[in-house]
């Protein structure tokens, strides 16, 4: 609201809006793109419970029900109270209240609901994570075949060569 | 006779209505109705969440009252549940109850009410030298130096937040008023009677004075609130969790959510709140107050003479329940015991009752219920019947106004019913809640003897309630139960819960500095920990005075969810066996002076700071509407005639 007021202010005009008529400086960025605990993510820090060893010393929230990867907002890289907090570095995960869906998403601390027919996050990760290993899999049987067949038209190519 | 509807009445937050019948020879007011008129329904939405959730979801019932629905509610579980939660969260919870009513006092003075007090346009005429002088005045005269208990954490060395008293500043903030008024286009000064005589009871500098401070305090409340931001993540609507806080603290983390730089924050704000209300807020309130009272203004009481309810308020130390299914741990170690009921402090202290307020008394379906005879609901049986919040109904039944349509109303029926909100009662009759009550039920309390090894805010009650009756050289009986009582009261409560703020903020650094770091209780937190069936009440005493709600949960899911919040006991339609609510009765006891311009009656309907949005429509003798008043914000002020 402040950010908008003041770019009005400034610019004389209202910000530039995304699709569903959201001003883009505010709304174009996921939490959890923008979240200074990624990294914990990243490197598979969670904390499991709260107030644990791992909420004190301030690691991922995504197993408390953290909606950080879903939820389009400014509260990561703007913070509330010009740069202060945001519900996620006072140790509370991000509930997505500006999603469409906010009001049909409990129970909000469990983990990231369904997502239709893939199912959640842990389903459509170890989906990939299947996914990618037929495809090493696939990879390394293609590459066995290649190979022997890169080998054989070299040999007989060789052999052909020997012939002549 | 005219008949004066105001409605939206304006700078409250949410819809109210107000209807008034104004003899126009006496300026008497013969009858009120006051109606909410908004749906809430939030309580519906409630059902099948999942408990732990539910503070998110019912804490967005309001924006202003942000945090005070989301403590209700994870008490109201915790009580179900029979959690204890860890001393410091219960210190950090009560540090942001007080952050709340520190701040929601301070913006509802300067910038819902005061210009109900004073104007721009009176401050036009006002002298910046004398102002400068007014300002030292009214320091040297009205300001309380009543303080908290004596504390071993001292960070500022000064007042930082002291109001300015040059010319120069003043004839800045003249100048600036003025280019607002002369522009025609009055902004955040729109809307308003500034012809009504009662802004000339004040002289130009006070006007000039006051109108400075609004503008001050628009900055400084936002600051205010940082403790939320701090604790909670964001203000509105900070983050909470059933079994404590979130906010985690460890003094060996850089990225701990407390320690010690987040806790700096807070003190700063702590110490700000305190040298605000003791060098703005009461200073002005006591001296536009005072002249008031001084000019015989010593109206609109009505309930306050004859009913108050309070909870009691901030549980020192951590505790089990708040029913009495629940341990009842909640009243046994209060810092304010105004727990209980005043009934007939109107007639003086001697013949004033008192009732005391227990755990038991949550539990009994007969002492606390709301019914819907005048409400736009229906209950199974009869619309009359008392239920009690556990087996409370929300089933909607709107039956439009008695004059106009169902969108357009001209005069709600006073016979059937009129509002969206229901009438909650205290064993059958209603009573008004909020600062005012809080403090009539301490000083009756303490004159009948019933304040054993009195705590040091109830003490500091006292004393602030001797001061003001010094002042006014009025006893508190007759200053108390009136719409200047109220609003002093207001202000008084807002320098008690400053010091209450620095009291709990030393309380959880003695803590943490014993070595206890922990904020959550996760005992009970999975699901399959918990009792098949269960009940709980949450109860705080909210700025606005006593909030509760109550779960009935079923299968780790809420069956049925109920809030009774300060605005419904106050602002609540009449009952035909227990009369009139507080608004509906203080405004009976309101003169107007120009029916056409109702500011009285917006004045004191402001008085309780309500929390809804609204309109007056004026009404003759014949019940002929006279005019609608708008003072929409959004649409500017119209008259129709």
């Amino acid at each position: 609201m402040t950010g908008v007021i003041m770019h009005v202010a400034l610019f004389g005009s209202l910000p530039p809006l995304d699709h569903d008529g959201r001003p883009q400086q505010f709304y174009g960025n996921r939490i959890h793109d923008t979240c200074y605990r990624r990294p914990f993510f990243d490197a598979g820090m969670f904390a499991e419970r709260f107030d644990d060893a791992g909420a004190k010393a301030g690691w991922c929230l995504y197993k408390l029900g953290c909606r950080g990867p879903e939820t389009y907002n400014s509260c990561g890289n703007l913070r509330w109270f010009q740069g202060m907090s945001y519900p996620i570095q006072s140790g509370a995960p991000c509930i997505g209240c500006s999603n469409p869906h906010f009001w049909d998403e409990d129970p909000l601390t469990e983990r990231m609901p369904e997502y239709g027919p893939l199912g959640n996050v842990d389903k459509i990760g170890a989906g990939i994570a299947a996914a990618t290993a037929i495809g090493v899999m696939a990879h390394g049987a293609m590459s066995v075949v290649q190979k022997q067949q890169r080998e054989e038209a070299e040999a007989k190519a060789k052999g052909e060569q020997v012939n002549k | 006779m005219k008949h004066v509807v105001v409605d939206p009445i304006t700078r409250i937050e949410g819809h109210l209505r107000v209807e008034v019948q104004v003899d126009e020879g006496s300026g008497q007011v013969t009858d009120a109705l006051s109606s909410g008129t908004a749906w809430r329904g939030l309580e519906l939405i409630m059902r099948d969440r999942d408990p732990r959730d539910v503070w998110a979801y019912i804490q967005r019932i309001c924006g202003v009252c942000t945090t005070a629905h989301a403590l209700a509610s994870v008490r109201a579980v915790e009580d179900a549940l029979g959690i204890k939660i860890p001393k410091n969260a219960n210190y950090i919870r009560n540090i942001m109850a007080a952050t709340l009513t520190v701040q929601d006092h301070i913006v509802h003075f300067y910038h819902l009410h005061a210009l109900d007090w004073v104007s721009p346009v009176e401050a036009l005429a006002a002298d910046p030298i004398a102002t400068a002088n007014l300002q030292v005045n009214v320091l040297n005269a009205y300001r309380l130096p009543l303080a908290g208990p004596a504390s071993e954490i001292n960070t500022e060395a000064y007042p930082h937040d002291f109001p300015a008293a040059t010319p120069q500043y003043f004839a800045a903030i003249k100048d600036k008023v003025k280019a607002i008024v002369e522009s025609g286009q009055l902004g955040i000064f729109a809307a308003q009677w500034w012809d009504h005589p009662d802004y000339k009871l004040l002289p130009p500098e006070v006007h000039l004075m006051a109108i400075a401070h609004y503008l001050e305090m628009l900055d400084k409340q936002r600051e205010l609130v940082t403790p939320h931001v701090v604790f909670g993540g964001k203000n509105p609507h900070p983050h909470y969790v059933v079994g404590g806080m979130p906010c985690s603290i460890s003094m060996e983390d850089g990225n701990a959510p407390i320690n010690s730089a987040r806790l700096e924050i807070v003190d700063r704000a702590i110490n700000m709140g305190r040298t605000l209300v003791n060098y703005y807020y009461l200073p002005d309130l006591l001296a536009i107050g005072s002249t008031y009272v001084k000019a015989g203004r010593v109206d609109g009481g009505g309930l306050a003479k004859t009913r108050v309810l309070g909870y009691g308020a901030y549980p020192m130390e951590d505790y089990t329940g708040t029913s009495s299914k629940g341990g009842g741990g909640f009243f046994k170690n209060l810092l304010i015991r105004c727990n209980g009921v005043v009934e007939n402090f109107g007639q003086g202290v001697a013949n004033a009752k008192f009732s005391d307020l227990t755990a038991e008394d949550l539990t009994n379906p007969e002492v606390f219920t709301e019914s819907v005879e005048h409400a736009w609901y229906s209950y199974p049986k009869n619309d009359g019947d008392p239920l009690h919040p556990w087996n409370g109904v929300t089933e909607a039944k709107y039956t439009g106004p008695k004059v106009g349509s169902p969108t357009q109303w001209e005069a709600l029926n006073e016979q059937g019913k009129y509002s969206w909100l229901k009438t909650p009662k205290w064993r059958g009759k209603l009573c008004e809640v909020g600062p005012l009550a809080r403090y009539i039920i301490i000083y009756t309390k303490a004159q009948k003897g019933l304040l054993p090894d009195m705590t040091w805010a109830e003490k500091m009650m006292l004393d602030q309630i001797a001061a003001v009756s010094n002042l006014l050289g009025l006893p508190p009986e007759a200053w108390l139960p009136t719409m200047v009582g109220r609003t002093a009261t207001r202000a008084l409560d807002c320098q008690l819960n400053a010091e209450i703020n620095k009291f709990f903020f030393d309380k959880l650094i003695a803590n943490i500095k014993s070595g206890d770091t922990k904020v959550a209780n996760a005992e009970k937190w999975e699901l399959n920990t918990w009792p098949k069936e269960c009940q709980g009440v949450g109860i705080y005493e909210a700025p606005r005075g006593a909030l509760s709600h109550w779960i009935d949960i079923k299968d780790g899911k809420t069956k049925n969810y109920q809030c009774v919040v300060p605005t419904t006991w106050n602002a609540c339609p009449r009952d035909s066996k227990a009369g009139h609510g507080a608004y509906e009765l203080a405004m009976m006891e309101t003169r107007v002076q120009v029916p056409d311009k109702p500011l009285e009656i917006a004045k004191v309907v402001r008085s309780f700071d309500p929390c809804m949005a609204c309109a007056t429509h004026m009404y003759n003798a014949k019940g002929e509407r006279i005019n609608v008043i708008t003072t929409d914000p959004y649409s500017g002020t119209r008259v129709e005639k």
